[in-house]
């Protein structure tokens, strides 16, 4: 095992202005994840915890402060730089799924392996495999519009972590889905993170989500409240 | 990273069919401005032959020969020598040149005055060779001829007159005029000769200022035997002057400096003129239908972004650069554009063939006859088809495609990633 | 009705996407521009062929002896043998309003010599005081001065000029055949040569004062062939006409007037083909414009169909979010319109004032027999900015309608309760 944690943080603050007024929304957070590990940070609406995951996947920069991914520093990478390290490193699940409307499940699914050259039957093979781990075998060719709410979030989580990323950072991942789905989807993540070595990082406030945390980080006012860590990870 | 580029299309392409409604309405746009663009090229082109067709028929020919002091003096002492002739001769015969030429035509042309007991009328006497003449200028064709008939081989002392010259001789079929004009040695030297035909062409200087006479009576009458002013050169189509006039030009540069082999821009700056603006019109009318077409796309691609900032937010997300973005949407604008226009292309031909094929007459919109530099425009136009009108469509459809979609793609760049996940579905 | 809020709906609309709607209304705009810019220019071809068509010989309005044409005798002179009180006939054409001046012309066919060469002519007698106010032939003076009145001057053109080897006050013979069927013949100086730019003209034409061409081809002062006329609108001459027609009767004279639009009918054919064409240019435009605001009506509609839905729900009448879709489309039109006034105006201002010489892309040219500057000038179509106008709010209801049917069949429960 990689002794380098996941992701690194030192003091990084978020600014934003808003007419003017200057907005606080992540105040010098400093943490680490260790690879392999099944993180909720979890906090009000308006605690920063969305700005947090955005950091942490460099879709935002930080106005202060520094960013490690697998021991790259975000805050010195180039645009560019940036955009190959979410392909390579950084898998990303959304709330409001974003599935690319045109392209169906299976496309969806390998659209990164796909960006990263792989071959054809190389990405279907995977693909298909990781559907099948995660129970949506035999959709691989509808469209997101002929699918589920459920069934369009795993795909995105396919999608996520079919690259095997260093990272999986999941922003309310079950808010659009009913009890019965959220739990199944939590299942797989949990069976993804457990038997694949997948990190996964949430930002939620779902309680259902908290429970299942090896390690729960509460936010408040765009700081790091409490961090911590349960010895035995529950079983569902 | 070849597949990388080859996924990039295929993600624009499934969103213009996506949005197919509004791909068929900027798409329809598109299609009206490239079929415009074809049925203005094609008509105008076909126009623009009769013109010169006309013109140069009129005229001195798509190619004159004559001395270089002709143009300037019209006068007889600037004849072409049998030396200056026999040098263009052999080159108009050459085999690279020969196969251009579909006609050509003698001529001795004075300036004179034409005399009734009433009346006396500055003209313009031109000697032909009735036979080569009546094929070259169809002066004596039906739609001309009057009354009477053409000058014939055979005929002396005749003279074919135009209508409104008639009139203000106030002279009939078989009725005697006087032409005077300054002969070979400067003298002023009257000829007897009769009417045998009276034409109208339309063009009040033509009707009123020109009369035809055989050749040989004018060469007798004013001393000059033997001798013409000009060689009028009809081509086979007006699209080989240039490249016939520069190989007749080299090979009689060669023998002689002495004549002038004049193109029909150059012997009628007019006509050149009229044409040009004619070509202006047309490509600022078709720049002007461009920029709307170009308005209406970006506005569709430009709302198909803003529509789509998720999208891209989630393509950013997972790992294109934003020059990757922005191939999606500028591909997008251009497979838009291209599609439409192309079936544009092919509609403008389409219906131009189908309804115009046998010509386009316009001649229900004037009562009289329309003339530009001194040439009747033709009321049924034939629609004319050329390479370069094609080159000319696909270089504006690729032209707005690029325009109208590069702002667009520059505005998916643009797009802040973290911000565009916030929203809710 | 001035309460109703559906106007003020469609309008606070449009600000919710100011892009789009400002690119959707800048293809509305630029399509007026253009079609009022063309139009303009179209305008100012034909007010070129006119101007100079009429202008530089034929004047606008010419009164003639019944039958003179369009044999044109040399007897068929104004009163017959006899002629007419030639001051009191010209005053009875100038006395008119719209009339800006008017002059007696005599013609006469003939020979010009130096001796040395010779060429034929077209003789015109006038009036040195009047003909320059009249037509443009003299104003083209390109060099030496204008004939005298009573003196043997000839004023010849410039391409009669080099024929000769001419210059000013060179002696030349001028041969006529005269009413009396005598030969006419006299030394004149050659006062000045004048330079049109229609070889025709240039080519055949000599002038001469009135009454020195009427002792030469021996015609009484009283006699003369034409009054041309000139009028400060051409378009004006055709009402005119008539009026100047009734005055002469009145009068007492024997004579016809006739207008440019008789002399010239090509030029009349030609502007008449001319405003058919703008009428395509104007529908053209705006069907192509169509398009374009179609679609972002379409999307602007789509974009709000959960507001419709709610609206209907409401008991909201369909009719009333069909009128709401309108009223923006002509708000659009409004925004639209002025933007496009405030384009068009200053251009066509500027050219107005300022056309452009285009004579390194073609040189001069005739259209209808009237010789062209390579100038392109623009006039003000005031017809057509109104009927742009028009158009353009047309085309942007036109195109809003299929988008507010849409709008008003959105079925409310479905579209409500998801997507």
């Amino acid at each position: 095992m990689n002794t380098q944690p996941a992701v690194h943080t030192e003091e990084v603050w978020k600014v934003f202005e808003h007419d003017g007024i200057a907005v606080e929304a992540v105040r010098g957070v400093t943490m680490d994840i260790q690879p392999g590990e099944f993180v909720v940070m979890a906090g009000p609406s308006g605690s920063g915890k969305t700005t947090l995951l955005n950091l942490l996947g460099g879709l935002t920069r930080p106005t202060r402060g520094k960013v490690w991914i697998d021991g790259q520093d975000l805050t010195e990478m180039s645009e560019r730089a940036l955009a190959k390290l979410r392909l390579q490193r950084v898998g990303f699940v959304f709330q409001a799924y974003n599935l690319l409307p045109v392209l169906t499940a299976l496309e969806n699914a390998e659209f990164s392996l796909l960006l990263r050259g792989m071959a054809e039957d190389e990405r279907r093979r995977k693909v298909e495999e990781l559907f099948a781990t995660i129970g949506i075998a035999g959709l691989e060719d509808r469209r997101p519009s002929k699918l589920s709410g459920g069934q369009q979030q795993r795909v995105a989580v396919a999608r996520a972590v079919v690259g095997a990323p260093a990272l999986v950072l999941a922003d309310e991942p079950t808010a659009n889905l009913d009890r019965a789905s959220s739990v199944a989807l939590l299942d797989v993540m949990a069976e993804l993170n457990r038997e694949l070595g997948v990190t996964f990082v949430f930002a939620t406030h779902d309680p259902q989500l908290m429970e299942r945390a090896q390690r729960l980080i509460r936010l408040v006012d765009g700081a790091i409240e409490s961090d911590q860590r349960r010895e035995e990870p529950p079983v569902a | 990273m070849t597949k990388r580029w080859q996924v990039l299309p295929r993600l624009s392409w499934r969103n213009v069919r996506r949005q197919w409604r509004r791909s068929l309405l900027t798409g329809t746009a598109m299609m009206l401005g490239v079929a415009a663009l074809v049925f203005s090229r094609t008509i105008g082109d076909g126009a623009h032959e009769d013109w010169i067709d006309s013109g140069v028929r009129q005229g001195s020919g798509h190619v004159a020969v004559q001395d270089p002091g002709f143009r300037a003096s019209r006068k007889l002492e600037h004849r072409i020598s049998a030396a200056q002739w026999e040098a263009v001769a052999g080159a108009l015969e050459a085999p690279d040149v020969a196969p251009y030429v579909e006609r050509m035509t003698s001529r001795l042309e004075v300036l004179g005055l034409a005399n009734a007991p009433t009346a006396a009328v500055p003209v313009n006497i031109v000697g032909v060779d009735p036979a080569a003449e009546a094929e070259f200028s169809q002066l004596g064709v039906e739609q001309r001829l009057v009354e009477g008939r053409y000058l014939e081989p055979g005929d002396r002392l005749h003279a074919y007159v135009g209508r409104r010259l008639a009139d203000r001789l106030d002279v009939a079929l078989g009725s005697r005029l006087v032409l005077t004009a300054q002969d070979e040695s400067g003298d002023i030297a009257g000829q007897l000769v009769r009417v045998v035909g009276i034409f109208r062409t339309g063009v009040p200087e033509v009707d009123e200022g020109l009369v035809h006479v055989p050749l040989a009576t004018v060469q007798r009458w004013l001393g000059a035997e033997g001798d013409i002013t000009t060689v009028a050169i009809l081509l086979r189509s007006a699209w080989d002057v240039p490249r016939v006039l520069r190989r007749v030009r080299a090979r009689v540069e060669e023998a002689t400096d002495e004549v002038a082999v004049l193109g029909w821009r150059e012997a009628m700056p007019e006509l050149d003129a009229a044409i040009k603006l004619d070509d202006f019109w047309g490509y600022v009318f078709n720049i002007v239908l461009f920029v709307i077409v170009a308005l209406a796309i970006v506005n569709t691609v430009l709302m198909s972004v803003l529509y789509r900032t998720r999208e891209f937010g989630v393509l950013r997300a997972l790992g294109l650069t934003k020059r990757e973005t922005a191939t999606v949407v500028f591909t997008e604008g251009m497979m838009l554009t291209a599609i439409a226009g192309l079936i544009g292309l092919a509609l403008g031909y389409g219906l131009v063939w189908l309804l115009f094929r046998n010509g386009l007459d316009y001649s229900g919109a004037l009562e009289g006859d329309l003339t530009f530099s001194g040439v009747v425009l033709d009321t049924v136009v034939i629609p004319v088809y050329r390479g370069v009108q094609v080159v000319m469509s696909l270089g504006s459809i690729v032209a707005v495609g690029i325009v109208a979609s590069l702002y667009p793609a520059y505005r998916a760049t643009r797009i802040d990633v973290a911000e565009a996940m916030k929203f809710e579905a | 009705m001035a309460e109703s809020p559906w106007w003020r709906i469609g309008w606070r609309n449009l600000g919710r996407n100011r892009r789009r709607t400002v690119v959707t209304a800048s293809a509305l705009a630029v399509g007026y521009f253009s079609v009022v810019l063309m139009v303009g220019l179209l305008k100012g071809l034909v007010a070129e062929m006119i101007e100079n068509g009429t202008g530089i010989i034929t004047g606008q309005i010419q009164v003639h002896a019944e039958g003179y044409l369009p044999d044109k005798e040399v007897y068929a002179t104004i009163g017959g043998r006899d002629g007419a009180d030639v001051a009191a006939l010209v005053a009875a054409v100038e006395v008119d309003p719209e009339v800006h001046a008017a002059t007696p012309r005599v013609y006469g066919g003939g020979l010009v010599s130096t001796g040395s060469a010779t060429a034929a002519a077209l003789f015109l007698g006038v009036d040195p005081q009047r003909e320059p106010r009249v037509s443009k032939l003299m104003r083209g003076l390109e060099r030496g001065r204008h004939p005298a009145a009573g003196a043997n001057e000839i004023l010849i053109g410039s391409e009669m000029a080099r024929t000769l080897g001419a210059e000013p006050g060179d002696e030349v013979v001028v041969v006529a055949p005269a009413i009396d069927g005598s030969l006419g013949n006299d030394l004149f100086i050659v006062s000045g040569v004048f330079h049109t730019g229609l070889v025709d003209l240039d080519r055949a034409f000599a002038i001469l004062p009135i009454d020195v061409l009427q002792f030469l081809i021996a015609m009484p002062p009283s006699r003369i062939h034409e009054v041309a006329a000139a009028v400060r609108s051409p378009w004006r001459a055709v009402e005119a006409m008539p009026r100047i027609q009734t005055g002469l009767a009145e009068a007492g004279f024997d004579a016809s007037a006739e207008s440019w639009v008789t002399l010239r009918p090509e030029m009349v054919d030609y502007a008449n083909l001319s405003e058919a064409m703008e009428w395509v240019m104007l529908l053209i435009i705006f069907v192509m414009a169509i398009f374009g605001v179609a679609n972002t009506m379409l999307m602007a509609t789509f974009e709000r169909r959960y507001e419709f839905a709610l609206l209907l729900a409401l008991g909201t009448a369909p009719w009333a979010i069909v009128k709401s879709v309108l009223y923006e489309a002509l708000a659009l039109g409004v925004i639209a319109l002025a933007a496009g006034v405030a384009i068009t105006a200053p251009v066509m201002v500027w050219w107005y004032e300022a056309p452009p010489n285009v004579s390194w892309l073609f040189g001069e040219y005739t259209l209808s027999g009237a010789l062209m500057r390579p100038v392109l000038r623009v006039e003000y179509p005031w017809v057509m900015a109104v009927g742009a106008a028009f158009a353009l709010f047309i085309t942007a209801v036109l195109a809003a309608l299929y988008p507010a049917v849409r709008a008003a069949r959105v079925p409310p429960a479905d579209t409500l309760s998801g997507r």
